[in-house]
């Protein structure tokens, strides 16, 4: 009867002391596992922000140079930096080849500054007495503008014409 | 005093493997993180060699030159490929750190960028090269964007090149990384030797028959940027590259004859329409061969038509 309740009470600290080392094991892994946490979502959230910076980066030098990219640049005078050929921009609209064509951009609008017109968005009717073409529009963005000068060849005067007029570029903001 | 003993040792080993797992759990996680930081970096540089070729693309200029100094030895990867409406190219990197290179980057795609180089491109001094020149056939198609980071000897090259490289060289001043000479001989070592119209270079072009000659492969080229083009990018690349630019001239060629429709419409009597048609139709090309033989005389007839339509210019 003795050994029996000597070799109970040594199986019970036995028993205790894995118990005690368990919850040594658990505590550790919890904290790791705390500090894992915190050390990712530190790290997503500055990753986020540079992948942000970089669309943001993107989006601006985009909107600075888009005037010259052969899908919007005026040919016909030599020395003008910044001025789209309207024409052009219109006629791309229709195409549906270019959709994801510009990367990182979710939204490609160009707009009428001067003189507006009665329509908004132009459409086959409308062009060219419309105030501005959207290519590009998909949800929520951070824009930014350039002023350019949009040019086509004008049928009431028989010669080409510049208007004024803005593009406006933005980005989806990583969620 | 034996019941002891085996609790003892019991405790010890449960301890010894419990620690050794976390801890070994615990050096895993770490190296995984450097690793992961490391494509993360690398992934971000991508990010920004593609947006740094935004601010250097051409406008009204005829040629450009640049310079990316990069924090370390980097090495950029040109991947390229015709898959889809313009094809795609794709960007990554990776860098030297620790005295290993790390694991190549995330990949960036873009869609309107055309760079002719190898496929894996290595700085040199930290540092790699960047020529842009336009290719306008017969309208501005997109920009040839060349990256180099090896040293060039360009041994007795034609004028017009010779004068392209003392333009971006400011007459020497800045170092692009090309050299001219009149002999193979006073090229230094290590660097890559190219022949005009002679052979016994790493590279030979001969200007007659506008073909460079790389690693036993012909690449056809039309004029100097191309040329250039041709003697920085890999085979495999610069046929890639080409194609993609077909392929968007291919598009634009569409627009530009609904533009000549539009303005013939408008009271402006162009009639190129049917030779924009032909034009698209001929922009369907597989080599560069193709390019210079099928192409280039169409483009070349049609910018000497529009030019004489004066106001009424399509492109």
């Amino acid at each position: 009867m003795t050994w029996v309740h000597a070799r109970y009470s040594k199986m019970n600290k036995g028993q205790f002391k894995i118990q005690q080392m368990v919850f040594i094991i658990v505590a550790i892994i919890i904290l790791f596992g705390i500090v894992s946490v915190f050390f990712v979502s530190i790290r997503f959230s500055s990753l986020r922000g540079d992948v942000e910076d970089l669309r943001k980066d993107a989006v601006l030098s985009q909107v600075r140079k888009i005037a010259g990219t052969p899908e919007f640049n005026w040919i016909a005078s030599d020395d003008c930096s910044s001025c789209i050929d309207l024409d052009k921009v219109f006629l791309l609209k229709e195409r549906n080849t270019y959709n994801g064509f510009w990367t990182d951009t979710s939204l490609l609008r160009v707009i009428r500054v001067y003189p507006l017109h009665e329509n908004e968005e132009c459409t086959t009717e409308s062009y060219p007495r419309c105030n501005q073409i959207t290519l590009v529009n998909s949800g929520n963005f951070e824009a930014y503008e350039s002023f350019v000068s949009l040019c086509r060849f004008d049928q009431d005067i028989k010669q080409n014409k510049c208007e004024i007029g803005k593009i406006l570029m933005g980005f989806d903001s990583v969620r | 005093m034996n019941r002891n003993g085996v609790d003892f040792t019991f405790s010890w080993i449960f301890a010894i493997i419990a620690g050794a797992v976390i801890l070994g759990a615990a050096i895993y996680i770490t190296t995984q993180l450097i690793d992961s930081s490391d494509v993360q970096r690398d992934t971000l540089v991508a990010g920004e060699i593609a947006n740094l070729l935004n601010h250097i693309q051409t406008n009204l200029e005829d040629n450009k030159y640049s310079v990316i100094n990069f924090a370390t030895d980097t090495r950029v990867y040109n991947e390229c490929s015709t898959q889809g409406v313009f094809g795609v190219q794709r960007l990554s990197t990776a860098s030297k750190t620790r005295n290993q290179w790390s694991d190549e980057s995330i990949r960036k795609s873009v869609y309107d960028k055309y760079l002719f180089s190898g496929e894996v491109e290595e700085t040199e001094d930290k540092r790699l090269h960047i020529m842009v020149n336009p290719l306008v056939a017969p309208f501005k198609i997109g920009d040839i964007i060349s990256i180099y980071g090896a040293k060039y000897c360009f041994v007795n090259p034609s004028n017009s090149v010779e004068d392209l490289i003392n333009d971006l060289s400011v007459d020497g001043k800045q170092d692009i990384g090309i050299n001219i000479t009149t002999s193979i001989n006073n090229c230094e070592r290590n660097v890559t030797t190219v022949c005009f119209n002679r052979i016994g270079c790493d590279i030979n072009v001969n200007t007659q028959s506008e073909v460079v000659t790389k690693d036993g492969n012909d690449m056809y080229y039309e004029g100097d940027s191309l040329m250039l083009a041709a003697i920085f990018s890999d085979y495999e690349i610069y046929e890639c590259q080409i194609s993609r630019l077909m392929k968007r001239a291919s598009e634009l060629g569409v627009v530009y004859s609904k533009k000549a429709v539009y303005i013939e419409g408008s009271g402006c009597s162009n009639n190129l329409v049917s030779d924009l048609q032909s034009f698209v139709l001929a922009t369907n090309v597989t080599s560069s061969r193709d390019f210079a033989r099928q192409v280039m005389p169409i483009a070349e007839d049609l910018e000497r038509r529009n030019n004489d339509l004066g106001s009424c210019k399509v492109f």
